[in-house]
């Protein structure tokens, strides 16, 4: 593979958060639209009626009920033994996964950089609504190294865990996904960010993930290059994952079949989705990560 | 045409772009995220079907489209066409009374179809050439200077008309090689001595059926001819009449005939009745077999489609015959136009007629005024002399007298011979000078002479045929110096002895030498023994004849189409109207000496003269083509220009129209579109 052209690459030494990008997503909180039981106490209500000052419900009483919570003004009134129930407030499991396929690695930023910027921001809100974040690579790796991590104060957790990700992934999609599934069990809110650039298809991936009853979001990262190819001449196109090589004579006519191509792809992902459950997002690493967040996603549903 | 090996050449290129095609483009290589989308975008344009792929590869087809022409340019395509070689032309067309001839092979004259040729020639024309018209009978005529126009050129060659003139190319090639070839200014002294004009090549076409008189002269220069012979192949029967004349009654004993000369320019022999009109009345016919045309050894071979080689060696066939007029002469008052006819039809009509005029005879009146001269009195007086005139004689007192004046200023005299005298003023008639010179300063004597032999005497005059001078001795003379225009009859070894030269309108003959001496002694000794000679009476004969024949009798002379007519009426009149045979009229203003001159002369046919207003007719001419060379409506197969001789293209050239000029610019032409292409699609 001599004299390919490098990808142009923004320089990496910026912050992956900004301090103004915290400020605005401390006011933000991640919404699922199920209700998931929690593993811990957290700051949102849970289906399961627990332990909170909130009244949820009465029940009757069965042998074995814990008695301290018998409402005993129903008993001498009814002379029935109710039961009452309170709201239980719960964290919720916010995963994000990370596609980090070589091919995340174009773009300016890198698709690859902007994954990781709202995964991070993402992951953020998380923190700070007391929820468990846990973000993953999609490496397809059995063990994983990701940190589940809850409170504010993690922040630089989850911060040094997104730097240390690399992109280094040779493993399909569905593998990788597949492996989480299986490392994973919690309930709750999982953002995938992918450029679904993969060859094997990302339906079954998808698929595996619809199974696990999880609010799922997928946020389709494509670089402008991608979007608007801006080429020309003969060319051999080199595939930065597995060498494949296209050879095309760049003209209009390949451009706009090109861009087509590429509508129909989107069309064909957002329809997948849609009729999955899993809400579909498709933005260009031109667009802002704030912006995103702030805009696209309280749109879609994903905070508020 | 191209050698096989360079074909072959040429064959391997489109194979070679094919295989071009098939062989790997070198491409850039470029890192992308993925080639998924791509792939897929390519999926239907990345065939494997090579059939497919030339299917859609629009540049290897255009550049297969540029080589295909490339190599038809090659083949130089090209239909057949007018070879029109060079920027100029010259167009030559012939417009002579042959040209009326119908002979060509759709039956329109000869000169509608060089005029359907000449227009095809301008239709092959380059834009940028440019071309001029010339046409020519007796006279020639520039219709149209070089032009690039070629509407213009056409128009002009649709108003040349037919003429019933002969054919004269000399003048027209003069003017033709002169726009080719300019001159130089003369001055080559000079330091600004410069070419008046660059010489410019020019190709000219002379469209004739080649009955042309002969060209003596012809310097091409940058010139060259081409010569287009119109008219039928195997020469058309055409018979016609070359010569129609009415005798001299001195020469036939007093009988006056017509003679007509047929010709018949086919190869078979003809049989035609031939009329004779005297007025309007048919007066005599006749039914005459004129024989074919020779046919000479060098033209024996020849095949149905050649054209005779030449014309010299195989000369038409032809008849005289004559028709007696004498009974008709004797009783005739007035000028009566004579009409001969041939009654059959053929290609070419303007020679089956011609015309005459027989004018009511008259006597000659002739004065001679001198003392004594028994050798002049006796030649005036023979038998023959006294049928065509009426000599007087008077003594040198008579021209003192008031009655000589009268008659000498009315024109009574036809003649009038001074000897040893002159008058003061010159009558109105030509006259004869005897050792004397007319009043003026035209006439000289330059240097006494004596005992001088005759060194030269001019027989091709009229006057002086038959006239024998070298024997003849004289004793004292003179050198005569004429006026301006007169021509030396007879020369001495010092000069000239006799001269004839104009004085508007007439002539006068004056003779340096006395017949008699008139010695003081009153012996008169002859001066010469010229009257010993016969050639004096011829002479003297041929004086009269020629000099005294003023009103004569029958009108012998006959006018050709084009040329001018000098009318001289009976009477002096101011003004005159001559009718043309279609019956126009045109008035005429007197010019010199009571004479007229009438230019309008284009139609044959008899003219008639008379007095503005009048209804009486002064006299008529007649007017004929007449013309051996136009009658034989053979076509010449070649042009003999000067001592060069410019076959005739025997058909059509079969020159060449090249396509391949059009062909290689449509190659560039689908080679810039190639360009245009291959553009946008690699920038976009």
């Amino acid at each position: 593979m001599a004299n390919v052209a490098p990808p142009k690459n923004k320089p990496q030494n910026e912050p992956l958060l900004s301090p103004a990008l915290l400020a605005q997503l401390e006011r933000m909180e991640l919404v699922s639209r199920k209700i998931f039981r929690g593993r811990m106490k957290g700051e949102r209500r849970s289906k399961r009626k627990g332990q909170s000052v909130e009244f949820a419900d009465f029940r009757n009483y069965v042998a074995g009920d814990d008695l301290r919570f018998i409402d005993w003004n129903m008993y001498a009134r009814l002379d029935k033994l109710f039961l009452k129930l309170f709201m239980e407030e719960e964290d919720l499991h916010f995963y994000t996964l990370i596609d980090v396929s070589p091919s995340m690695q174009f773009g300016s930023p890198t698709k690859f950089q902007y994954a990781k910027q709202l995964a991070g921001a993402l992951g953020y809100i998380g923190l700070c609504r007391a929820d468990r974040v846990k973000i993953e690579a999609l490496d397809g790796s059995r063990n994983s190294n990701a940190p589940t991590l809850r409170g504010r104060s993690s922040l630089w957790q989850l911060v040094d865990h997104l730097e240390r990700m690399e992109s280094r992934s040779t493993v399909t999609m569905t593998e990788a996904v597949k492996a989480f599934c299986l490392r994973n069990t919690g309930k709750g809110i999982l953002v995938l960010i992918t450029d679904l650039m993969d060859k094997s298809g990302y339906e079954e991936a998808l698929k595996y993930l619809v199974a696990r009853d999880l609010d799922i979001y997928l946020i389709h990262v494509l670089s402008q290059e991608e979007i608007d190819p801006d080429i020309n001449g003969d060319l051999k196109l080199v595939d930065c994952e597995d060498q494949d090589i296209a050879e095309v004579s760049v003209s209009q006519r390949l451009i706009d079949r090109y861009k087509q191509t590429l509508a129909t792809f989107i069309e064909q992902a957002r329809d997948f989705s849609s009729r999955r459950g899993i809400v579909y997002t498709m933005t260009s690493t031109e667009r802002s990560v704030d912006r995103l967040v702030s805009r696209y996603l309280r749109q879609r549903g994903l905070v508020r | 045409m191209l050698p096989w090996y360079q074909w072959l050449i040429l064959g391997l290129v489109p194979p070679l772009i094919l295989s071009l095609y098939f062989l790997k483009l070198r491409r850039v290589p470029l890192e992308v995220p993925s080639t998924y989308l791509w792939t897929k975008t390519v999926e239907d344009m990345h065939v494997n079907s090579i059939w497919q792929r030339l299917r859609k590869n629009l540049l290897l087809w255009l550049q297969l489209l540029v080589v295909l022409m490339l190599m038809l340019a090659c083949l130089r395509p090209g239909c057949e066409g007018e070879k029109l070689a060079g920027d100029r032309f010259i167009f030559l067309i012939d417009k002579s009374a042959s040209m009326s001839a119908t002979d060509t092979e759709t039956g329109i004259t000869r000169l509608e179809d060089a005029k359907n040729q000449i227009y095809t020639l301008i239709d092959r024309m380059k834009s940028s050439d440019a071309a001029m018209i010339i046409s020519f009978s007796d006279i020639e005529g520039v219709d149209q200077s070089y032009t690039k126009n070629k509407s213009q050129l056409k128009r002009k060659v649709k108003s040349i008309k037919a003429t019933q003139q002969g054919s004269d190319i000399n003048r027209a090639l003069v003017a033709a090689t002169g726009l080719a070839n300019p001159g130089r200014t003369s001055d080559k002294a000079s330091n600004t001595d410069v070419q008046v004009a660059e010489a410019l090549a020019a190709t000219m076409y002379i469209f004739s059926d080649g009955a042309i008189k002969n060209v003596s002269k012809y310097a091409p220069g940058e010139l060259t001819a081409i010569y287009q012979p119109v008219g039928a192949l195997t020469p058309a029967s055409n018979i016609g009449i070359t010569t129609f004349s009415i005798n001299d009654q001195l020469d036939t004993g007093g009988t006056v005939e017509a003679f007509v000369r047929l010709q018949n320019s086919g190869f078979e022999p003809k049989t035609v009745g031939v009329s004779l009109f005297i007025g309007e009345t048919l007066s005599d016919a006749d039914t005459i077999t004129v024989p074919g045309r020779k046919i000479s050894e060098s033209n024996m071979s020849l095949g149905s489609n050649d054209r005779l080689s030449d014309i010299e060696q195989s000369p038409p066939g032809g008849l005289s015959l004559k028709f007696d007029l004498t009974s008709v002469a004797g009783v005739l008052e007035t000028a009566t136009p004579i009409r001969i006819k041939i009654d059959d039809s053929d290609a070419y009509l303007l020679d089956n007629e011609a015309y005459c005029v027989l004018n009511p005879s008259r006597l000659t009146n002739v004065l001679v005024v001198t003392d004594y001269n028994p050798a002049l009195k006796l030649a005036s007086s023979t038998e023959r002399l006294k049928k065509i005139a009426n000599v007087e004689f008077n003594d040198r007192s008579y021209l003192k007298e008031k009655q000589f004046k009268t008659n000498a200023a009315l024109g009574v005299y036809d003649l009038v011979i001074f000897d040893q005298c002159s008058p003061e003023t010159m009558p109105a008639c030509n006259t004869v000078f005897f050792a004397a010179i007319p009043p003026g300063d035209g006439w000289k004597f330059t240097k006494e002479l004596q005992i001088t032999p005759i060194i030269y005497t001019n027989n091709s005059h009229p006057i002086m045929f038959d006239v024998q001078m070298q024997s003849v001795s004289i004793l004292n003379g003179q050198v005569i110096e004429g006026p301006k225009g007169n021509t030396n009859l007879v020369e001495s070894i010092d000069g000239s002895v006799i001269a004839i030269g104009p004085r508007s309108g007439f002539e006068d003959v004056v003779i340096g030498f006395p017949m008699i001496l008139y010695e003081e002694d009153g012996e008169t000794p002859y001066n010469t023994d010229w009257h010993k000679k016969p050639s004096f009476p011829f002479f003297m004969q041929n004086i009269i004849r020629t000099l005294g024949s003023g009103s004569r009798f029958n009108s012998l002379r006959t006018n050709r189409p084009g040329n001018s007519v000098k009318i001289k009426p009976r009477y002096p009149y101011e003004e005159i109207d001559v009718t043309n045979p279609q019956g126009t009229q045109s008035s005429l203003r007197e010019q010199l000496n009571k004479s007229f001159v009438y230019n309008q002369t284009d139609e044959a046919g008899i003219y008639s003269v008379a007095e503005k207003g009048s209804a009486e007719i002064d006299q008529l001419f007649a007017v004929n083509l007449l013309d051996r060379l136009e009658s034989d409506i053979a076509v010449r197969d070649e042009l003999k220009l000067g001592y060069e001789a410019i076959k005739g293209n025997a058909t059509r050239e079969p020159a060449r129209r090249d396509f391949w000029i059009i062909l290689a610019f449509l190659a560039l032409g689908v080679l810039t579109l190639e360009w245009i292409i291959y553009n946008r699609r690699v920038f976009i």
